[in-house]
C-alpha cells in the first residue's frame, strides 16, 4: 500500500529496554508497539506463539486496521495494562481497590465519550478482529449504555440497518408493546 | 459520514443486546425481521436472563404492604408503585414466588395469576377449588404456596396444598389436598401421594408468622420448614418440581439446637436461619444443592450487630463485589450487612411503605401466554387506603387463614 507520507511512530509505556514490534496500519501509518501491549491482541499472540520463532523486530502488517483506531487501541490497551498492574499491587486492600476502580472508570467514561458512533463502531470492527476481549466487552458495553434508551430509529441508523418491516406490521409490533416507546431520548 | 462496508459481527449484536434492559428490547423489536426474531426466541431469552442473573443486573426488589413496589437494586434509592394484573383486592393480593422475571401472585386459593412485570405480560391461573373433607364438622385450614421453575422439563410451576385438622386437634382427623399447576399446560393436576410427615407442617404457633407457607425455590425444589414436634427437631421438607415428589434435606451437622428456623435463598442457594431465642441469628448457606457437606455458616447477626432488639431476619441478596449481603429484618427494615466489618447499616428507600415483605426480582423477558394489564383500567383506589390502614395493622398475618 503506497505509503502517504504519514509515518506516525508511537511508542507506548516508557521503558527503556521494553521490546517493540512495528504494526502497519492499511493507510500507511506505522507504530512501534511495545510488546506486551501488542500481545494483548490475541491475533498477533497467537501468530508468534503458532511459528514458534524467537521474537524480532519484524514488521506486521494490519489489513483491517486504520491508523487512527489503532492509536486508540494502543492507548487503551496501555492503560489496561497499567490498571492490572495497579489492581495487583492493590490485592488485599480495599480502599486502594476501590480507588484503582474509580480511576479505571473515569479513564473509560471520558475514553468513549471522546468517541463519535461512527468511531466506536469502527473501533468495535478493529478490536474484534484483532481480538481483544477486555476492550472488546468495554466496547460492548458502552454501545449498549449509549443505546439503551434510543429509539428505533436511531437504532436503525447506527448499525445501519434497513428496516424490512411493512408499516402495518411495523405498526402491530408496536402495539404490542406501546409503552416500552414512552419516556425515550428525542433523535 | 462513511457508511460501513462491513457487516457488524452477529455475535456482537447479540452480546450488546444482552446487555439492554427489557424495556429497550421490546421497543427493538420493531428495528427489524432479524431483530424481531432474535429478541423473541428462547435461546436469547436465557443468554440475557443468565446474563442478568450473573451480572446482577436488571435486579430489583420487590416490596409489598398494601400494594406492590419495586425499587431498582443498584440503588435501593426510590420505590414506585407497581399496577399488578389482579383485580386489587385492596391489600390482600400477596406475592409468593418470584422466579426468573415471572412472579406469583393470588388474592385467594382460587384467584391467582404469574406475572412478568417487566414485559407486563401475565397469565390468569385457571380456577382450581380447594375441596374441603366431607363431613359435618368444619376443620382448621392453612394453605402453603409455592412458585418455581422445573429445570427438567423447562416448566414453571405453583403449589398449592391446602391442610385441615379437626377442631379438636387430637382427635387425628386430618387430611391434605396437593395440586400443582403447570405454566407449559396451563393446568392443573392433583397430587394424591405423599408422607406421612406433611401433616405436622401445619402448626398454629410456627405459622402465624407472616409467609411461613410461602416455600422458598432452590435447586429445582420448594422447600418449607417442618417445625420441631414430639421426637424431632426442624426438618426441612422439599418438593421437587421436576419428579413432583417430597424429600427431606439434611441440616448442617454441627448446629446447635433449640433454635426457630427459617429458610431463604441467596443467588439460587438453600439458606438456612437459625434463630436462637432472638437473641441472635446463624445464616448457613448449602453451597452445593443437596449436599450435606457443603453447609456453610455464612455469618451471624445479633442484636449488637443490627444495634437494636429484632425478631427475624431474612437475607435476601449479596452486593455486586458480595462483600455485603441485604437483610430484611422484621418485615420493616433493610440492612446492608457488611461480611468483612461486621456491621449493617440501615437503608433507607424513598417512597417505600413502612412495613413490607421483599422479594428479589430480575427483570426478564420470560414469555406468558394471554393477557397483558391494561394500566389505566387498574390503577388501584388509593382513597381507600387510609380509612382502612388503622384496621389492618392489628391484623396479625397475611398468609394464615383460619377457618373457625
Amino acid at each position: 500500500m503506497a505509503d502517504d507520507g504519514v509515518n506516525t511512530k508511537v511508542e507506548a509505556v516508557s521503558k527503556a529496554t521494553t521490546e517493540t514490534i512495528e504494526l502497519r496500519t492499511e493507510d500507511g501509518g506505522v507504530f512501534d508497539v511495545d510488546k506486551p501491549v501488542a500481545m494483548e491482541f490475541l491475533i498477533l499472540k497467537s501468530f508468534y506463539e503458532d511459528e514458534g520463532r524467537v521474537f524480532d523486530k519484524t514488521s506486521i502488517r494490519l489489513p483491517n486496521v486504520k491508523q487512527l483506531e489503532l492509536s486508540k487501541v494502543i492507548e487503551y490497551c496501555t492503560r489496561a495494562l497499567e490498571f492490572g498492574a495497579k489492581s495487583a499491587a492493590a490485592a488485599g486492600d480495599k480502599d486502594a481497590e476501590r480507588m484503582v476502580r474509580q480511576e479505571r472508570e473515569g479513564f473509560e467514561a471520558e475514553f468513549v465519550d471522546e468517541l463519535s458512533n461512527e468511531m466506536l463502531k469502527e473501533l468495535i470492527l478493529a478490536v474484534n478482529f484483532l481480538d481483544i476481549k477486555e476492550m472488546l466487552d468495554f466496547l460492548i458495553r458502552s454501545v449498549a449504555n449509549r443505546i439503551r434508551n434510543r429509539s428505533v430509529a436511531y437504532v436503525r441508523q447506527f448499525f445501519d440497518i434497513e428496516n424490512d418491516f411493512t408499516p402495518q406490521e411495523e405498526d402491530q409490533i408496536h402495539q404490542e408493546n406501546a409503552w416500552a416507546f414512552e419516556g425515550v431520548d428525542a433523535d | 459520514m462513511s457508511k460501513l462496508n462491513r457487516d457488524f459481527p452477529s455475535d456482537v449484536i447479540t452480546d450488546i443486546l444482552c446487555q439492554l434492559p427489557v424495556k429497550t428490547l421490546l421497543r427493538f423489536r420493531c428495528v427489524s425481521k432479524r431483530w424481531h426474531s432474535q429478541i423473541d426466541g428462547p435461546d436469547f431469552v436465557q443468554l440475557h436472563l443468565g446474563r442478568s442473573l450473573a451480572t446482577k443486573s436488571n435486579l430489583s426488589l420487590i416490596l409489598k404492604k398494601w400494594y406492590l413496589y419495586s425499587a431498582e437494586f443498584d440503588s435501593l434509592h426510590t420505590a414506585t408503585e407497581l399496577n399488578p394484573p389482579l383485580n386489587i383486592i385492596w391489600g390482600l393480593t400477596e406475592v409468593f414466588g418470584s422466579c426468573n422475571g415471572l412472579l406469583a401472585l393470588c388474592n385467594s386459593e382460587e384467584d391467582m395469576a404469574l406475572w412478568n412485570p417487566s414485559t407486563r405480560k401475565y397469565q390468569r391461573l385457571p380456577v382450581m377449588l380447594v375441596e374441603p373433607p366431607s363431613g359435618d364438622v368444619r376443620p382448621r385450614r392453612f394453605t402453603f404456596y409455592g412458585f418455581g421453575r422445573d429445570p427438567i422439563n423447562d416448566d414453571y410451576k405453583v403449589v398449592r396444598m391446602v391442610q385441615f385438622v379437626s377442631q379438636d386437634g387430637d382427635d387425628g382427623f386430618f387430611s391434605t389436598e396437593l395440586k400443582v399447576y403447570s405454566l407449559k399446560t396451563n393446568s392443573w393436576r392433583e397430587i394424591k401421594d405423599f408422607p406421612y410427615y406433611l401433616r405436622f407442617m401445619f402448626q398454629l404457633g410456627y405459622l402465624l408468622f407472616y409467609r411461613r407457607g410461602y416455600g422458598v425455590f432452590a435447586g429445582g425444589a420448594l422447600h418449607w420448614v417442618l417445625p420441631p414436634g414430639f421426637g424431632w427437631d426442624c426438618q426441612i421438607v422439599a418438593f421437587d418440581l421436576g419428579v413432583e415428589e417430597f424429600r427431606i434435606v439434611p441440616l448442617p451437622d454441627h448446629v446447635d439446637q433449640g433454635f426457630e428456623m427459617d429458610l431463604a435463598v441467596l443467588e439460587g442457594c438453600l439458606c438456612l436461619l437459625c434463630n436462637y431465642d432472638n437473641d441472635y441469628v446463624d445464616v448457613w448457606v448449602m453451597e452445593e444443592y443437596g449436599l450435606k457437606e457443603s453447609w456453610t455458616k455464612l455469618f451471624d447477626v445479633s442484636q449488637s450487630t443490627l444495634n437494636r432488639a429484632f425478631g427475624h431476619v431474612m437475607p435476601l441478596a449479596y452486593s455486586k463485589s458480595r462483600e455485603k449481603v441485604l437483610l430484611e429484618v422484621d418485615r420493616d427494615k433493610l440492612f446492608w450487612y457488611d461480611f468483612r466489618r461486621r456491621r449493617a447499616k440501615r437503608v433507607r428507600i424513598e417512597g417505600a411503605p413502612n412495613s413490607f415483605s421483599a422479594d428479589i426480582y430480575v427483570g426478564s423477558l420470560v414469555p406468558l401466554g394471554g393477557g397483558e394489564v391494561d394500566r389505566k383500567a387498574l390503577k388501584p383506589q388509593k382513597e381507600r387506603k387510609k380509612s382502612n390502614t388503622k384496621h389492618m395493622d392489628k391484623f396479625l398475618s397475611k398468609g394464615f387463614k383460619l377457618t373457625l
